[in-house]
């Protein structure tokens, strides 16, 4: 336990060292100094270098969504998204089918504001939604000033200082991932927190998922859990006649899904 | 139907100003292709519009991209687009596209203007004169040899201009025929439908400044110009109607998965003004209405009237499918499952007050141009050197004495 | 005397002549003002702008890095007792919240956490869509009367404070 005597600066050298382990506990007993230095190259490896080697992928287990939303605040908090209007990086759709048929979907606050309603039906299932990171990504097609493009380790980033806010790409994605950051008025969209994946941390929305229903990893790494997934369970992308070729994949995608 | 849209959907992201854009655009190319009608087909009958026609395109060229700039959510990145292009972006092509076009109006108007610029250089004083002369750019001579120079100038100029016009808007309606994730967008017929309906828009824009020029300057309006235009108003209605009741006929045959949503856009969310404002009042009215106008039959006050009342439904119902196409093909949710609502706003941002302001600019832009450069053409014989006719009460009568 | 009408004019004051520099001129200007604008880094990889990626890797993190492991090393005996219990698949910060700012400066910002129906609720109310073989789902309103769910339960232990599962 923490004690009340320390002083700020032995707090600030503990939590370096606490970030340090975090990151690094796989890597086991490094010492100290090392452990903090290798954050901070973690932080500076040059970028074809981060590229190395990697291949992120994303892949939602729709079984194990019981749409607790956790994800949609807690992505909202990381990524500097304004928690009371209405624009997600991630969201959550609920799917209600009765035995007729009809499909009933609702996304009320991007999940954060779910009622319970008084009807019983056939079939429910919870459908997180995020960015796809497509491999033929129709809003870098269309961005006019090359301000939207894919990086070596296969995400869709957003040049914040040279997106001109036109919008054209919110009008080309086919899964209305994109919005206009409504402070910063430029293309804002999901990026995998590629902040903290490049420095070896999970996305956020995986990390405090409570079921395990989003998973992330690396498809070159035939060991992670995305890629032997991919390999062996039969995944679905959403909106497959698109052409966009998504890296987002799920399992046990009901069709009734757009 | 369930009723579903995406969250990052509530907000419709391309407003009236987007609206505008094309609208205004296609009048660009619309009178553009008039004046070519004439510089270029020799189409004397429209000799009287030859230049209004031009400087009006002129007028609606300097606005065009204003809507745009306001929509924009970085303006002072705007040149981002010509200083780093994306090639395979439709819309990367808007700044070189433009900026091409506005030069060749501008030399156009340039060189068919400079005998008169040069003439009102030689004839004013003060301040005027000192206008006159940079607007002049210092190429003085006027000779006959000269003149036949300019005149084959503007002549490859105009000829440039056509294809140029026809990419301008063509590419417009590209920007949004080629959105995959959009049902009611993506057609390939879009550039074409869009090219069509600036032409109609154009020439039914002409038609209502004509009226109203003549009216200004208390002067009759030529019949056979006026017929002319009536005439390829009536033709070119007839092939942009054609082509967008086949775009919709098509998909409602073909009726793929997002038919359904297509056909509740049109039916339950915008049918007012896409039945009735766009194809009832925009085309099925004047397309009955154009030919009595050309019925000899009849008066020719009552001609000119029908005509012109064609002239501005057209022009209403030209707008009305812009807005059919900018906000409608929003409103239909990428899930698939149910409509966004279109808010109407008044003064903010992309509201009907800003939005209007920024439809009557070109026309205040016009007015001011027909004061420094007049663009009316006595008949058939051109402007009179010697007794130069101005609105508006400007005098511009040269002073034989008046040159030191 | 009207300039230029009766005289031969020289080439450099032809119509063409003009229009055509002050043409170039405009190209001149743009092309200038493009060199001075364009980025160093652009198309560095790709067409856009290189040092973008490394804003974007920079970019500061809200949620400390994952694994309980970084919270455990201060709050030892909660750890262990969590990872005993139902709750040991959870991250500490999918109910805490954001905890960085605690991570950095832990004397100053106590991230303070209301054990009540709202949090709990989140996961564990009855509502249409998640079943019961997902969760262990409650009316939250029937099943606790209004009080804190931490009277009963301790979200580290859920049953420990009632003597083990009940169902």
């Amino acid at each position: 336990m923490v004690k009340e005597t320390f002083t700020r600066r032995d707090f600030v050298i503990s939590a370096t060292k606490v970030l340090a382990v975090g990151i690094l506990a796989p890597a086991g007993a490094l010492p100290a100094a090392r452990r903090i230095s290798a954050l901070e190259t973690a932080q500076q490896t040059p970028v074809p270098q981060l590229w190395r080697g990697k291949e992120w992928s994303f892949l939602i287990d729709i079984e194990k969504c019981i749409g607790c939303a956790n994800c949609v605040g807690a992505c909202k908090k990381e990524n500097g998204v304004p928690l009371d209007q209405e624009v997600y990086r991630t969201w959550v759709e609920r799917y209600l089918v009765d035995s007729n048929e009809k499909v009933r979907v609702d996304s009320p606050g991007g999940g954060l504001n779910f009622r319970q309603l008084d009807i019983k039906p056939e079939k429910q299932f919870f459908v997180p939604k995020l960015c796809n990171q497509c491999h033929n990504a129709p809003c870098i097609q269309v961005c006019p000033v090359g301000a939207t493009y894919k990086t070596g380790d296969g995400v869709v980033l957003v040049d914040r200082k040279r997106c001109i806010g036109c919008r054209y790409c919110i009008q080309a994605c086919p899964y209305g991932a994109r919005f206009l950051h409504p402070i910063l008025k430029v293309a804002d969209k999901c990026t995998w927190c590629y902040h903290r994946i490049s420095k070896g941390m999970l996305p956020v929305c995986v990390q405090v998922c409570p079921t395990g229903a989003r998973k992330f990893g690396n498809l070159k790494d035939p060991d992670s859990e995305v890629a032997t997934l991919k390999k062996k369970a039969r995944t679905r992308v959403l909106k497959p006649d698109m052409g966009t070729k998504p890296n987002l994949y799920y399992l046990g995608l009901d069709e009734v899904v757009k | 139907m369930p009723f579903y849209v995406f969250p990052n959907e509530i907000e419709v992201n391309w407003g009236l100003f987007i609206v505008l854009y094309p609208y205004i655009t296609g009048l660009v190319a619309g009178a553009f292709i008039v004046s070519s009608l004439y510089h270029v087909f020799g189409k004397s009958e429209l000799k009287p519009l030859s230049r209004l026609s031009l400087i009006t395109a002129l007028a609606f060229l300097f606005v065009a991209p204003m809507p745009l700039l306001a929509h924009l959510g970085q303006l002072f990145r705007a040149f981002n687009i010509m200083f780093t292009p994306h090639l395979t972006s439709a819309m990367a092509g808007f700044g070189f596209i433009y900026s091409f076009y506005l030069i060749l109006c501008l030399l156009e108007t340039w060189f068919i203007y400079r005998e008169d610029i040069v003439h009102y250089a030689s004839t004013s004083k003060g301040f005027t004169k000192v206008f006159y002369n940079i607007l002049s750019l210092g190429a003085k001579d006027i000779s006959p040899t000269a003149l036949n120079t300019d005149h084959k100038v503007v002549s490859i100029l105009a000829a440039i201009g056509i294809p140029s016009a026809c990419f301008l808007h063509g590419y417009v309606g590209f920007i949004f025929g080629s959105i995959k994730a959009n049902p009611w967008w993506s057609t390939p017929l879009m550039p074409v439908i869009f090219l069509l309906s600036a032409i109609v828009s154009g020439i039914a824009l002409l038609i209502l400044i004509y009226r109203v020029s003549s009216w200004l300057r208390r002067q009759e309006m030529d019949l056979p110009c006026l017929m002319s235009l009536n005439r390829y108003l009536w033709v070119f209605l007839l092939l942009a109607s054609v082509l967008e009741l086949l775009e919709v006929l098509h998909m409602g045959y073909e009726s793929k998965e997002e038919w359904d949503m297509v056909r509740g856009l049109l039916t339950n969310e915008i049918p007012v003004t896409y039945l009735g404002v766009q194809m009832g009042f925009g085309v099925l009215i004047p397309l009955v209405l154009l030919p009595f106008g050309r019925w000899r039959r009849l008066s020719a006050g009552i001609r000119q009237l029908l005509t012109i009342i064609s002239g501005a439904l057209v022009l209403i119902g030209v707008l009305a499918m812009r807005f059919n196409v900018v906000i409608g093909g929003q409103l239909i949710s990428k899930s698939l499952a149910g409509y966004a609502q279109f808010h109407w706003r008044l003064f903010s941002n992309e509201g009907i007050i800003p939005s209007l302001f920024i439809l009557s600019l070109p026309l205040l832009i016009l007015s001011a141009m027909v004061r420094v450069l007049p663009p009316w053409m006595g008949g058939a014989e051109g402007p009179k050197k010697d007794s130069m006719v101005t609105p508006f009460n400007i005098k511009l009568q040269p002073k034989a004495s008046g040159n030191k | 005397m009207q300039e230029g009408i009766d005289q031969k004019s020289r080439f450099s004051q032809h119509a063409v002549f003009r229009a055509g520099v002050t043409v170039l001129f405009i190209l001149l200007v743009f092309a200038i003002f493009r060199y001075m604008s364009v980025p160093k880094s652009f198309g560095q990889y790709g067409y856009y702008r290189g040092d973008n990626v490394t804003e974007w890797v920079s970019m500061d993190l809200s949620y400390a890095p994952p694994g309980n492991t970084v919270c455990s090393k201060c709050h030892e005996q909660v750890a262990q007792a969590t990872s005993q219990a139902e709750h040991n698949k959870l991250n500490c910060q999918s109910c805490h919240g954001p905890l960085m700012a605690h991570v950095r400066k832990p004397a100053e910002s106590h991230p303070a956490v209301a054990g009540n129906a709202e949090l709990c609720g989140t996961c564990h109310r009855e509502l249409v869509g998640r079943t019961k073989e997902q969760i262990a789902s409650v009316k939250v309103g029937e099943h606790s009367g209004g009080l804190d769910c931490t009277r009963c339960h301790d979200p580290h232990q859920p049953w420990s404070k009632i003597g083990g599962r009940q169902w």
